[in-house]
């Protein structure tokens, strides 16, 4: 067992605040939701307490907040900001802007549900609201990996210039204490490298945010578009050196089936697959190593871009692939599935759509059970688990 | 792997009281993770906890189903079914309660399971700190189970209320001692 002497027991939020603070971001900009509140919660309390040296607005709303953070990395600051749920809803407008205006901004999203009916459980619908935004989308499974995930952020929004959304699931992570590996700020700073020159600066004033015509507009979306989709490489390189240069109490690493897009877990030459994304992949592993020796597990790390090329390697000697979707999409295929599906077209492989975890709903043993029950049977339509 | 469900009401420091044994079981030598299960803030509405005591990292975030040992901060929780849920004749039980364990048996003897109680409101409120309740059944508990030392206890209790008055931290950590030494007397 990983006895190290750093590690220490933490709450996810705790953790991810820790991080955040260690990257020394210039404006922290929120407005409270649950199951995000944590976060900056405890950013305040650094920044009380004289640990955290930055500006924390407190907004008036998420779209302030979101604006607040938006002006501050086009002036060059490390910008951040959390939210979950509606919080996101109420900000969107100005996330597709952030993406848009290719600014280095650094968020939390605290993976909860959508209203109506109001629910204030975990799944993965405000994210899915997200998805084409243009933000690098990473999710993490544990305390450790959330640290870990922020500070890589950091790191991939400065070089990427583009920004960058941490997926956490809501309660699950966000609310469980657990042993992490609390951040040296130094050598997260060194690792972060020096910030880069602002979009905007007196010296070289130029516009920011102008109308684009007919003629440019296409051009210049599809060129962001390109720089998140050509950005695998960077996010496995920046993965790659995190885990070489920082200390994460031997909790997380790097490996040639776990880098910074997706991990592989269980034996080589499984038939059968399940793909899943964040926290519950822990109790995915658990269930495979207690009880389904023969069963692999895909992990999602990174979302977007997402790793087609990767995943088509992974599956290359599957037979059965069960997505595991934590969200719907009202009207079509449940959204991960849908992509699973885009990305292997072509292939003979059997793709079954698994939905559960709606709103907080419970994924035990027997959600798992059920699932790899289903996996292997050749069936149109999304398998709803409902136990 | 030891699973421990706490159970109580909001407001009574469920959350605290399971963060605080995560701590506390750490520093003993366990991997530890408490994971609470709660609504929107509402106090006296049902609040519990999971809490896992292993040897090895504990990858699973399901909920505890059958747990080793279930902690109910009021003897209030039983009336709510939940609260006996997936316990067995294996399980142990400790509640906070001023009736002695065998009315208490009496009222849920068809569980079969081993029951303790503790005064811990009592022995708080003799401390003139009600809220010290809590660490008073936590000690308790580390004398029935044995899976922890009052040493780790108290300093988790510390580690805990680090930003609170060291006044708070002594009183809490007075309370763990005289729950673990009452419930040492009698399990011994």
């Amino acid at each position: 067992m990983p006895k190290h002497d750093k590690l220490k027991i933490l709450e996810g939020s705790r953790a991810i605040a820790m991080a955040v603070a260690a990257c020394r971001p210039g404006v922290v900009a929120a407005f409270p939701i649950t199951p995000q509140t944590h976060i900056v919660e405890d950013l305040a309390r650094f920044k009380a307490q004289g640990t955290l040296d930055c500006q924390f607005l407190r907004a008036e709303s998420e779209t302030a907040a979101a604006s607040m953070v938006l002006g501050a990395a086009a002036a060059g600051e490390r910008a951040y900001t959390a939210t979950s749920s509606q919080g996101l809803l109420h900000m969107l407008e100005v996330v597709y802007n952030i993406a848009g205006l290719e600014l280095p901004v650094v968020m939390t999203l605290a993976n909860r549900s959508l209203s109506a009916p109001i629910n204030i459980w975990n799944d993965l619908s405000d994210a899915m609201a997200m998805r084409d935004a243009g933000w690098l989308m990473l999710f993490a499974e544990s305390a450790q990996e959330a640290i870990d995930m922020h500070i890589i952020a950091f790191r991939l929004a400065a070089e990427l210039q583009l920004p960058v959304a941490v997926n956490v699931d809501g309660f699950l992570l966000t609310h469980t204490s657990e042993p992490a590996c609390p951040p040296d700020s130094d050598a997260v700073q060194k690792f972060l490298g020096p910030k880069l020159p602002p979009a905007l600066q007196t010296s070289h004033p130029r516009s920011l945010g102008t109308l684009a015509d007919t003629e440019q507009f296409q051009g210049l979306k599809l060129a962001t578009a390109a720089k998140l989709t050509g950005a695998d490489k960077l996010i496995n390189k920046v993965f790659a050196e995190y885990y070489k240069t920082m200390d994460t109490g031997s909790l997380t690493n790097y490996s040639s089936t776990n880098n910074g897009l997706l991990e592989w877990y269980g034996p080589k030459k499984a038939q059968t697959a399940i793909l899943v994304t964040g926290s519950v992949a822990g109790t995915f592993k658990t269930s495979l190593q207690e009880n389904h020796p023969d069963i692999a597990l895909i992990r999602l790390k990174t979302f977007r871009p997402f790793p087609e090329g990767d995943l088509k390697k992974l599956c290359s000697g599957l037979k059965n692939l069960a997505v595991l979707d934590r969200a719907i999409s009202n009207g079509a295929e449940a959204p991960l599935t849908a992509e699973v599906k885009a990305a292997l077209y072509g292939s003979n492989l059997n793709i079954n759509s698994m939905v559960c975890g709606l709103g907080g709903k419970t994924i035990s043993q027997a959600t798992i059970a059920q699932i790899i029950k289903m996996a292997a049977k050749k069936i149109s339509k999304p398998i709803i688990i409902d136990l | 792997m030891i699973e421990i469900r706490i159970h109580g009401l909001g407001g009574q420091g469920v959350v605290t009281a399971a963060e605080i044994l995560a701590l506390a079981g750490w520093q003993f030598g366990f991997w530890t993770q408490a994971m609470p299960s709660f609504g929107p803030e509402r106090t006296g509405a049902p609040v519990s906890a999971s809490l896992r005591f292993a040897d090895a990292p504990v990858l699973t975030r399901a909920p505890i189903a059958r747990p080793d040992w279930l902690i109910l901060t009021t003897d209030k929780a039983l009336s709510n079914p939940d609260t006996l849920a997936g316990i067995d004749r294996r399980a142990k039980l400790l509640i906070n309660s001023s009736a002695n364990s065998a009315t208490l048996s009496a009222k849920i003897a068809k569980l079969k399971a081993k029951i303790y109680t503790l005064d811990a409101k009592k022995i708080a409120d003799d401390l003139a700190s009600p809220l010290a309740a809590n660490s008073a059944l936590l000690g308790g508990w580390a004398a029935v189970s044995g899976l922890i030392d009052l040493e780790s206890l108290q300093s988790a209790i510390a580690e805990k209320f680090s930003d609170k008055k060291n006044e708070l931290i002594q009183i809490n950590q007075q309370a763990a001692k005289e729950g673990y030494r009452q419930l040492y007397a009698q399990t011994r």
